[in-house]
């Protein structure tokens, strides 16, 4: 069998060419109607589906702790009350036994 | 008329037309790619369904930059999927079911069709999976070498190569079961 006698033959038989219009139709149909159940999305929403899981899995832990400390920071934080530049100053400043 | 990266931004926005387009273009080839990977029809439309479904779903974070082909990275979810799907137990495939001889005029050869199709299924089957999935990109010429060198993650050399083992592998099957020059299946 020569190279071009075994492309006729695969090419007439393979199984990729058995693929009609009316097949192609019916799968278009069918996503389009799976699409009706996704939610509709503006051209903003995308940022709301931040998937972590599509990252590589330490990334995705290394962001995860990154969020999660940033969080109890701004919640440790947002109970103080607000501080005068003198008052800070104050407070850093070492208390000597001279100073007492 | 738009091109795919224009098609894909508008459904990145919502556009169900514009994702409608986008996949009666490049559908039938994508369900060829599954089926040859595959062997398996119904698996395939489930294949390139989901495949689909993800494109729609991932639209929003395509960064066409000109260079990244949309089609590259269709085909690469579909041979993802593809080697998903080979990880599961197979079903039993309508084809398998052996047809009674018709006795009608025609019935032989409707048989002899029927019995090509299954060998060079067979033969497919046959391969290492990263030749098939050579032979089902560019066998037929559909997808060039380059853009099968990027979907598969490889150089352009080891996609010549493979395509050349892949077709050696497909002669030798078929010569191995008899099969030659017989001109009632050319």
């Amino acid at each position: 069998m020569t190279p071009q006698q075994l492309d006729a033959f695969i090419r007439r038989h393979e199984p990729g060419s058995q693929i009609g219009p009316d097949r192609v139709a019916r799968l278009t149909r069918s996503v389009m109607e799976r699409l009706e159940q996704e939610p509709d999305r503006g051209p903003w929403t995308h940022l709301l589906a931040f998937d972590l899981g599509a990252l590589a899995p330490r990334m995705a832990a290394s962001v995860a702790v990154g969020l999660a400390l940033g969080i109890m920071v701004a919640l440790a934080g947002s109970g103080a009350p607000a501080q005068g530049t003198a008052e800070l100053v104050m407070a850093a400043t070492p208390l000597s036994p001279i100073g007492l | 008329m738009d091109d795919d990266h224009d098609l894909l931004a508008k459904a990145g926005r919502g556009d169900r037309e514009a994702f409608a387009v986008l996949m009666d273009r490049h559908a039938g080839f994508a369900l060829a790619l599954a089926t040859r990977v595959l062997g398996n029809p119904d698996d395939a439309d489930d294949i390139v369904q989901e495949a689909f479904l993800r494109v729609w779903r991932k639209a929003p974070d395509w960064r066409g930059d000109g260079t990244a082909r949309f089609t590259t990275w269709l085909y690469r979810v579909v041979l993802n999927l593809c080697t998903d799907r080979r990880r599961r137990p197979p079903m039993l495939r309508m084809d398998d079911i052996d047809e009674p001889a018709d006795p009608a005029p025609h019935g032989l050869d409707r048989l002899t069709e029927a019995a090509a199709r299954r060998l060079v299924a067979e033969a497919l089957a046959s391969l290492p999976s990263r030749q098939r999935e050579v032979l089902a990109l560019c066998h037929l010429g559909e997808v060039g070498n380059r853009e099968a060198a990027q979907v598969l993650g490889i150089t352009v050399p080891a996609v010549e190569s493979l395509l050349a083992r892949a077709r050696r592998g497909l002669r030798g099957f078929l010569i191995e079961r008899g099969f030659t020059t017989s001109r009632d299946i050319l």
